[in-house]
């Protein structure tokens, strides 16, 4: 009788301890950055080898545009960038990759007329000052979308 | 007991008699060994060179028939397979990623095979052997700055971009097709690849990121399509690495019933800017597998899928 119980259980907590260590936990939000950060479309990656961080820039359907088309920026409506950076950390199951770990930050930038700036950090991410927030504008608004066939 | 002690007479006749068939185990000439450091060298020799290599040193016990037919056949396939031997029949390119894949299969402990290392305990590696390789992989595969050169090659590709041109794209060779809009779907992951100067997005199509939120994703669900892109890693002096030349777009396509032969999944694997589909008939998907099956535990995906908000 004790091992019908305990069996289901066994077997219960194996599979939730499976499914969990096949995602990527570690570069889950933690926080509370805006619910659309994530939800745009890839614009371009980077790393930084340096800092051992690897960063994805998502934009918005709105901002979508083709750079050969070169849209003057304030005859769009409102658009975001969000800069999503990660410490980076080896794949284990290959040796050479490396992937997203922990999240540390994530920067948005509403284009329109004018731009606003948001800066999350910390563990859980919060809305915080970032001191270098002019260079970090200039910076995200001149990235070009990586080369798609 | 007479017929007992007969057919054991019968069976050493038998055993006796087969020791003159056997297979014929060469070693051809070495045309270049590979060149490696010291250390490097001891680990292969101890733990590969027997099988992959014109060097293979038998035991007694492997030139007892019929267990020399099988010491051949594993020979033969891994001679075939990389042989270090004759490590200037391979591209430069290909040489790394061969290691690579090697170092892989020995970090898992699918090299030297476990039927090997049974009969030859000393061939078994350790973490220590491992890391003598992977530090050595890494030595050979620096970041260098290309910046200035890559710039020149992606103003020729946004020159030439089929998909902003309304070109059809050819389907692969078992049929799969191009799908379009693939950049659109939900990104489950990049992957920064030092062995191969590249850098990559791993999109997943609405069925395979219910799956990522439903946390049901080994076995991945029939239905399920991964896109990983790849494009050449341009870096600056600073150690900025950012996407380059678009390089390819690999797409898994998961069908546990039609992709039976191939771990569940379809391959299809799209080239250039152009969008060439790859590979000159089904067999192609040998290639994918030959890496997709080190994680064969994890449905045969390398990405850890981040969990959408």
């Amino acid at each position: 009788m004790r091992y019908k119980i305990i069996l289901p259980l066994t077997v219960l907590l194996f599979a939730c301890r499976q499914a969990t260590s096949e995602l990527n936990n570690a570069a889950e939000d933690n926080g509370s950055i805006p619910a659309h950060s994530l939800d745009g479309t890839v614009m371009n990656i980077f790393v930084n080898t340096k800092l051992n961080t690897t960063s994805t820039l998502y934009r918005n359907d709105i901002s979508r545009t083709d750079s050969a088309t070169d849209i003057d920026l304030d005859a769009r409506p409102a658009s975001m960038l969000t800069l999503v950076t990660w410490k980076q950390r080896p794949n284990p199951r290959w040796y050479g990759a490396n992937m997203p770990d922990s999240l540390l930050s994530v920067e948005t930038l509403r284009i329109h007329l004018d731009t606003f700036y948001e800066y999350y950090a910390g563990r859980p991410l919060k809305l915080a000052v970032n001191p270098d927030s002019t260079e970090r504008k200039i910076w995200i608004a001149r990235q070009e979308p990586m080369i798609l066939p | 007991m007479k017929k007992t002690f007969v057919i054991l007479i019968l069976i050493l006749l038998v055993f006796g008699a087969a020791q003159f068939v056997r297979p014929h185990i060469t070693n051809p000439p070495v045309t270049q060994e590979i060149p490696v450091p010291d250390s490097v060298m001891a680990v292969l020799k101890r733990s590969c060179f027997d099988c992959h290599s014109n060097q293979t040193r038998l035991k007694w016990f492997d030139k007892i028939t019929p267990a020399n037919f099988l010491v051949a056949s594993d020979v033969r396939a891994a001679r075939a397979a990389m042989n270090f031997s004759n490590w200037d029949s391979l591209q430069p390119s290909d040489q790394r990623s061969m290691l690579f894949l090697a170092v892989n299969e020995m970090r898992i402990r699918q090299m030297p095979l476990k039927s090997y290392r049974v009969m030859h305990p000393g061939a078994s590696l350790d973490s220590n052997d491992v890391a003598i390789l992977e530090n050595y992989l890494a030595a050979i595969s620096p970041r260098t700055p290309n910046d200035s050169i890559t710039a020149v090659g992606m103003a020729v590709q946004k020159a030439a971009r089929p998909g902003q041109q309304g070109v059809q794209v050819m389907p692969a060779v078992n049929g799969i097709r191009f799908f379009n809009g693939f950049d659109k779907w939900r990104a489950l992951s990049t992957a920064d690849r030092f062995e191969t100067f590249s850098v990559r997005v791993i999109y997943g199509n609405e069925i395979a990121v219910k799956a990522v939120e439903e946390k049901k994703i080994n076995p991945w669900p029939d239905g399920a399509v991964l896109a990983k892109s790849i494009w050449t890693a341009k870096t600056d002096t600073a150690g900025n690495i950012t996407t380059g030349e678009f390089v390819l777009v690999d797409f898994m396509v998961k069908n546990s019933v039609l992709y039976a032969s191939t771990f569940g999944w379809g391959f299809a694997r799209f080239k250039g800017i152009t969008l060439q589909p790859w590979g000159k008939d089904p067999s192609f998907a040998k290639f994918c597998m030959a890496c997709h099956q080190v994680v064969r535990s994890n449905d045969f995906v390398f990405t850890y899928p981040m969990t959408p908000k």
